[in-house]
C-alpha cells in the first residue's frame, strides 16, 4: 500500500500520507525519557501511549495525517529548508520537535484533551504550531522549549462549551521571536513565561481575536531576564470581529458563518506576524 | 427592478432620510446626486442592510420584500454594493476570495492585478474602485448600487467603468451615487435623483445637466 522507505510498520489506525521525503521511524522509550520535560501527569499518561520518531533527513515537503489514539510524537527537523507538515487528531498527544539548521516545522494539530508539546528551535530555524482546541469541556495545552530561531503558535479555540488553556514556559536565547496568535470563541486562558538567557534581543507578541460579545480571554504573560545585555521587547492586544470587514463579505454574498471564518483564518495568517 | 416604497433611514434615532421612494428597472442608469451629508451613502448601506442604520417602509427586489433580510442573502437574491471606501482585509488571498464568490472565471487581467494580494489591502482608490467594478461584473447582481465609482479615478479610468456599466446595464439597474459631473460626459443617465435635507426630488437627465451647470442651489 505504501510504498515508502519507512523503517515503520503501520498500524490501522495511522493514515499517512507522504509526499517526496524520507522519514525513519524508530520506537524507543528510553528516548523519550530522556527528552521530554513534562511534569509527573504526562510521564503517567505516556506510559500508555505509542511513541513515533520522525526524522525528516533531505530538503523538501513532508505531509503527514496522523489519526489514532493517544499518541507521542517526535519530529526532528534538520535538513536545509525542510518544511515538515503533520497533522494530528489526537484526542491527547505528546510532540517533540527539534528545529535545526534552516529547516522549518509546521504542526497542524486539532484536539479535545491534553496535548504537549515540547521543542527546540535552532537559531535560522522556525517552528509554526497551528492548534484547534476542540474540547467542550476543557482543553489544555502545554507548550515548553528552548528557543534560538522563530516559533509562531496560531491557536484557533473554537470550543463551543466551556475553557482552554495554553501554557507556555520558553527559554528564549536572544534574538529569537516568539509569537502567539489566537482565536477565541468561548474562553481561552493564556499564561506564558519567557526565560531570556545569553545576550540578544527577544521578542514575545501576543493577539488575540474575540469571535462573538461572549469570548472571553485571560493573558498572563511574563518574562525572566538573566542577562543585563539583554534587550527584550513584549505586546499583546485584544481585538473584536471587525463589523465592516464582515458586512463587506456578506455583501459579497457570503453567509456570516462563513464571513467569519474567512475574518478569523486572516486574522491568523496575516503577513504582520514575526 | 428594485422598488423602494416610503424609505426612511435613521441612526442612533437621528433621523437622515425621509419617504424616499424610487423604482430601477433593468437596463435603467439612475444618478444618485446631492451635497456632501445628504445622506447618500447611508441609503445605499441601509438598502443593502448594514446593521447600524434603522430602515422603516419597504425595499422590494424582484417583487420580494427584502428590508428584513441579512445582507447576504440580500446580496444572494441579486443586490450588489459597490463601496466608497472598500474595507481592507490582510491574509485574505484576493484570487481565492473571487473564485469563492464567482459565477465565472475570473479574467486575465484582472488576475494579473491581484496575484498574491490581499483582498483591497495596499491598493490605490482607484484601483479599489475598479476592482468593485471588477466584482460587480463577476456577480453579475440584477441591481447595481454603486457609491461613487467616479471618485479617485483618471479621465481614461472614469471612461473604462462607464463602458463597463453600459455594458452591464443590458442584465443589471443601476443607482449610482456620484456628486461629481465627470461620470455625465460618459454615462447619460435615464432618471436623476437628488437629496437635499433628507428629501428626494426625482428628474431625468436634463436635472443632472441643470446640476452640473448650477450646483445644487435652488433645491431648498
Amino acid at each position: 500500500m505504501f510504498d515508502s522507505p519507512f523503517h515503520y510498520k503501520y498500524t490501522r489506525e495511522d493514515k499517512i500520507k507522504i509526499s517526496k521525503q524520507r522519514l525513519i521511524q524508530t520506537t524507543k522509550l528510553s528516548q523519550t525519557k530522556k527528552t521530554l520535560k513534562t511534569t509527573d501527569k504526562i510521564i503517567k499518561l505516556q506510559k500508555k501511549l505509542k511513541q513515533k520518531k520522525f526524522l525528516v533527513e533531505k530538503p523538501g515537503e513532508v505531509n503527514l495525517n496522523l489519526i489514532g489514539g493517544a499518541v507521542t510524537y517526535f519530529v526532528e527537523a534538520s535538513g536545509f529548508n525542510t518544511v515538515f507538515k503533520m497533522k494530528t487528531l489526537n484526542a491527547s498527544s505528546l510532540i517533540e520537535i527539534n528545529c535545526t539548521k534552516k529547516s522549518s516545522v509546521n504542526i497542524n494539530q486539532q484536539f479535545s484533551g491534553f496535548s504537549s508539546v515540547n521543542f527546540n528551535v535552532e537559531k535560522n530555524a522556525e517552528l509554526e504550531l497551528n492548534i484547534q482546541l476542540k474540547s467542550k469541556q476543557q482543553a489544555l495545552l502545554n507548550i515548553t522549549g528552548v528557543n534560538k530561531g522563530v516559533l509562531k503558535i496560531f491557536i484557533s479555540n473554537l470550543a463551543a462549551g466551556s475553557h482552554s488553556d495554553v501554557l507556555f514556559n520558553v527559554e528564549n536565547h536572544g534574538f529569537a521571536s516568539v509569537s502567539l496568535k489566537s482565536v477565541v470563541f468561548k474562553t481561552l486562558s493564556v499564561k506564558g513565561v519567557d526565560n531570556l538567557k545569553g545576550s540578544g534581543v527577544g521578542e514575545t507578541t501576543i493577539k488575540t481575536l474575540l469571535l462573538n460579545a461572549s469570548s472571553n480571554v485571560n493573558i498572563l504573560p511574563s518574562a525572566s531576564i538573566q542577562n543585563s545585555s539583554q534587550y527584550y521587547s513584549h505586546s499583546a492586544s485584544v481585538e473584536k470581529i471587525n463589523d465592516e470587514q464582515l458586512f463587506y463579505l456578506q455583501t459579497r454574498t457570503l453567509k456570516k458563518k462563513e464571513a467569519e471564518k474567512i475574518i478569523w483564518q486572516s486574522f491568523l495568517k496575516k503577513s504582520e506576524i514575526k | 427592478m428594485l422598488e423602494l416604497k416610503n424609505v426612511s433611514v435613521s441612526i442612533k434615532n437621528k433621523v437622515l432620510l425621509e419617504n424616499i421612494s424610487m423604482k430601477i428597472k433593468k437596463g435603467e442608469i439612475h444618478f444618485l446626486m446631492g451635497p456632501n451629508g445628504s445622506g447618500k451613502s447611508s441609503l445605499a448601506m441601509a438598502i443593502a442592510g448594514k446593521k447600524e442604520y434603522l430602515l422603516k417602509g419597504e425595499v422590494i427586489l424582484e417583487n420580494e420584500k427584502i428590508n428584513n433580510l441579512p445582507p447576504d442573502e440580500r446580496a444572494r437574491k441579486g443586490l450588489f454594493i459597490g463601496f466608497q471606501n472598500p474595507v481592507e482585509i490582510p491574509g485574505v488571498n484576493y484570487e481565492t476570495f473571487l473564485n469563492k464568490i464567482s459565477k465565472k472565471p475570473v479574467e486575465k487581467t484582472i488576475l494579473k492585478i491581484i496575484k498574491n494580494r490581499s483582498l483591497n489591502e495596499g491598493f490605490s482608490g482607484g484601483e479599489k474602485k475598479k476592482l468593485e467594478i471588477a466584482q460587480m461584473t463577476l456577480l453579475n447582481p440584477k441591481i447595481a448600487i454603486l457609491d461613487e465609482p467616479d471618485s479617485g479615478l483618471d479621465v481614461d479610468s472614469i471612461k473604462k467603468i462607464s463602458t463597463i456599466i453600459s455594458k452591464q446595464s443590458k442584465n443589471t439597474g443601476f443607482l449610482i451615487i456620484t456628486h461629481y459631473d465627470k461620470l455625465l460626459k460618459f454615462l447619460k443617465p435615464d432618471f436623476t435623483h437628488v437629496i437635499i435635507n433628507g428629501k428626494i426630488k426625482t428628474g431625468g437627465y436634463e436635472l443632472a445637466k441643470k446640476i452640473q451647470e448650477k450646483g445644487f442651489k435652488g433645491f431648498d
